[in-house]
């Protein structure tokens, strides 16, 4: 009896907490928009009345993986409070635990009359793709980082291969002659690190023609501890410069160069760090300016979905003190004349003298 | 056991089943909104959007639903292994190989629609089966354990995949995505309604937890597997062929797990994707529920929808209330270590009644 009892107490203080979550919405993905929209600071003021829907802010999201230490998606979500603050939208900010979530959350958002859909990296341009297909006109669609075949998604790629160009002149610079190992820890082996594994031995080839390089593979986008292992082991292995190219464990590479005093680089935004003299550049991939550039598009011209592939030209690839100035010193090696050699590389790709667009596949190299 | 159904021992048998989950989920809410409130919000709201947002809506509801088809599938992959006594921890690996296979042969087959149907998802049967078998062949000859072959073959399988849709087997239409082509259209399964994903796949699965509930309740081989879980020495006397029943329950349990990944891959993603199963992580998904279920088939199905609710919720809280990912997460798992204190509850229990009454009802563990 004393079991039923309290099963009956359960029963009854759990549809009393059901009760009053189904009934306190008003049920319509407008009113509980504005709930939201007053319960989080960051977001503009909503309108009190459900009649204004004119005066509404837009609704943007932006969808990317998890963010942890990833500058890569940091940079995204921080163009994009930047550019709410300018335009006065709702950001709303999707981070994704994992694979299937794109897909779900891309499909909500849509369900819940968001205007404009950002997704953030290659793992959510499938379900996009899929999406916008589906829904051509429920949303805008926008995806950076790579490309899908829905002509009704903005997609801007990007040409990393030239930045890790620069990337592998400074290395090559830094090291010298007789040590020919250069090591890089990445993500994946995947067409996406190819990029940069193709430049940066590109760059390295014009000071060490004999080259020869290690590459690893953390697995994950947030791996600082493996990426530290696998840049001791490159050290160990005779590499004095290891380019960091695995997103949010970049920071264990950096560790790493500190206790056994290699060179390194880092990606996406300045990294160089006056408390660790050993990251002596960083190879810039402006997601932050790319979120920026979206919205200006969407609010002050006509929305087009020409797909768009951003390089050194574009400002949005470089590297720090080639193509990007940065307020940590530059390490005495890169001295006046090595300096001016790099920056006349990267003269002659935006002017398309060197010419890194066309790459060979993988296999054939 | 003698059957009687009346009113009022059901609702006893009710109140016994459900008191405790819904203890350990109010005790998980109040902890929960602790967190919610640190992070400096409105815990009422935010629990009024993760259930409106995971149960209480059709459309967010269906979205649990397409979520929990391979949570619940895995969950019972692993029950039919651990009844018997074999604790597969290899079913996200299994799941791998067994959609993987499935996916490649569906793609690159020159065979007619019908017959590319067929042979793909016998050889995804096949394949995940193979993988678990393998573990049953080394335990058997070289008495390796079962947990720990099964656990470092998910890796293997992982990465093996990975190798072949990174070079050779990669869709190469798409720059950077490390992907499978898709599978051709005539293959998907049905979507149950337009605009969401919930498919067939969800019908297929409740037909398999019937069938497997008929399986290990009403056949032989339920019950000689399950006499192999309760006692192997006992059972090996009673003239149970504790081989023939470890390879057959290894092998169901591995195609049962291929057959989650498969019904992931032909009714929602339409192609095999790098870190698709491992970074979703259903088989543990899967094993959570069916251990807090205590093994129990329809309560792993039960419990697979709620977990997957939670973490559907948990997206919906997201979007609409703007709190990090993290806090989210946060919410979850604490409902879900509240849930699955009912799991030690339960041993306790069964420990006590155990004293006093000795062994003459001699009632199964794994009955809840």
């Amino acid at each position: 009896m004393k079991k039923f009892l309290a099963f009956a107490l359960a029963i009854t203080l759990f549809f009393t907490a059901c009760g009053g979550s189904t009934a306190a919405p008003a049920a319509d993905p407008g009113a509980s928009d504005s709930s939201a929209a007053s319960d989080s600071a960051a977001a503009p003021a909503a309108p009190a009345d459900d009649g204004a829907d004119a005066a509404a802010p837009k609704r943007i999201a932006l969808v990317c993986d998890e963010a942890g230490t990833q500058v890569f998606v940091l940079m995204m979500i921080e163009g994009l409070r930047e550019a709410a603050a300018q335009f006065g939208f709702e950001p709303i900010i999707v981070e994704c635990a994992d694979s299937a979530a794109y897909e779900d959350n891309i499909r909500a958002l849509v369900q819940e009359q968001t205007d404009l859909i950002i997704v953030g990296g290659w793992i959510g341009g499938d379900a996009l793709n899929k999406i916008a297909q589906e829904f051509p006109d429920s949303a805008h669609y926008a995806l950076i980082d790579s490309t899908v075949e829905a002509e009704n998604v903005k997609c801007i790629a990007y040409r990393e291969q030239e930045g890790a160009y620069l990337i592998g002149m400074i290395a090559s610079s830094m090291v010298d002659a007789g040590q020919e190992v250069f090591g890089a820890v990445h993500v994946n082996q995947g067409p996406g690190s190819w990029k940069w594994r193709y430049g940066f031995m590109e760059g390295v080839k014009t000071g060490h023609p004999g080259a020869s390089f290690v590459f690893n593979y953390v697995g994950g986008y947030n791996d600082p501890v493996k990426a530290k292992e696998f840049a001791i082991l490159q050290y160990e292995q005779g590499a004095r410069f290891i380019n960091a190219a695995c997103a949010g464990g970049d920071v264990g590479v950096f560790e790493a160069a500190l206790e056994r005093s290699f060179y390194t680089s880092g990606q996406d935004v300045d990294l160089t760090n006056p408390n660790n003299p050993y990251i002596v550049s960083s190879q810039i991939k402006d997601t932050k300016g790319t979120v920026k550039y979206l919205l200006e598009q969407y609010f002050t011209t006509e929305w087009t979905h020409d797909n768009e592939v951003w390089g050194i030209s574009e400002g949005t690839i470089g590297a720090v003190h080639i193509t990007h100035d940065s307020p940590n010193p530059i390490h005495e090696r890169l001295s006046g004349d090595v300096l001016a050699n790099i920056k006349q590389a990267a003269d002659d790709i935006r002017t398309g003298k060197l010419n890194l667009t066309d790459m060979p596949a993988e296999e054939d190299y | 056991m003698i059957k009687q159904y009346n009113i009022k021992s059901l609702a006893v048998r009710f109140a016994q089943i459900f008191t405790q989950p819904l203890i350990a989920i109010l005790i998980g809410l109040t902890i929960g909104a602790a967190v919610i409130l640190i992070a400096g919000e409105n815990p009422l709201n935010t629990y009024i959007k993760m259930f409106e947002g995971a149960f209480f809506s059709p459309f967010y509801f269906m979205q649990t639903l397409t979520r929990a088809v391979p949570v619940t599938v895995c969950s019972i992959a692993i029950i039919m292994a651990w009844r018997a006594g074999y604790i597969n921890l290899g079913v996200e690996g299994q799941m791998i190989t067994g959609s993987f296979v499935g996916t490649i042969v569906s793609i690159y087959s020159p065979l007619p629609t019908a017959l590319t149907v067929m042979i793909a998802v016998a050889c995804g049967l096949a394949a995940g089966a193979l993988l678990a078998v393998f573990a049953a062949f080394i335990n058997d000859k070289f008495n390796v354990s079962i947990v720990i072959s099964t656990l470092m073959m998910n890796y293997v399988a992982s990465y093996i995949t990975s190798y072949f849709i990174t070079f050779p087997l990669r869709d190469t239409s798409n720059d950077l995505a490390i992907q499978t082509k898709e599978i051709p259209d005539v293959m998907r399964l049905p979507r149950l309604i337009e605009g969401n994903t919930l498919n067939f796949g969800f019908i297929i699965t409740v037909v398999l937890v019937a069938l497997f509930v008929f399986i290990n309740y009403k056949s032989n081989f339920g019950y000689e597997s399950k006499m192999t879980g309760l006692n192997p020495v006992f059972a090996q006397y009673g003239g149970v062929k504790r081989r023939k029943v470890m390879y057959m329950s290894m092998a169901l349990s591995g195609a049962l797990a291929a057959t989650a990944g498969m019904l992931e891959v032909f009714g929602v993603k339409y192609r095999f994707a790098e870190a698709m199963f491992t970074s979703t992580g259903y088989a543990w998904t899967g094993l959570m529920s069916g251990l807090i279920s205590s093994l129990h088939p329809v309560g792993a199905f039960v419990t697979s929808v709620f977990l997957s609710g939670l973490q559907v919720g948990g997206q919906s809280v997201q979007r609409t209330i703007n709190i990090p990912l993290q806090v989210a997460t946060l919410i979850q798992a604490t409902i879900t270590l509240f849930v699955s204190i009912r799991l030690l509850a339960h041993f306790r229990a069964h420990r006590k009644s155990k004293i006093p009454k000795g062994n003459i009802k001699g009632k199964g563990a794994g009955d809840a």
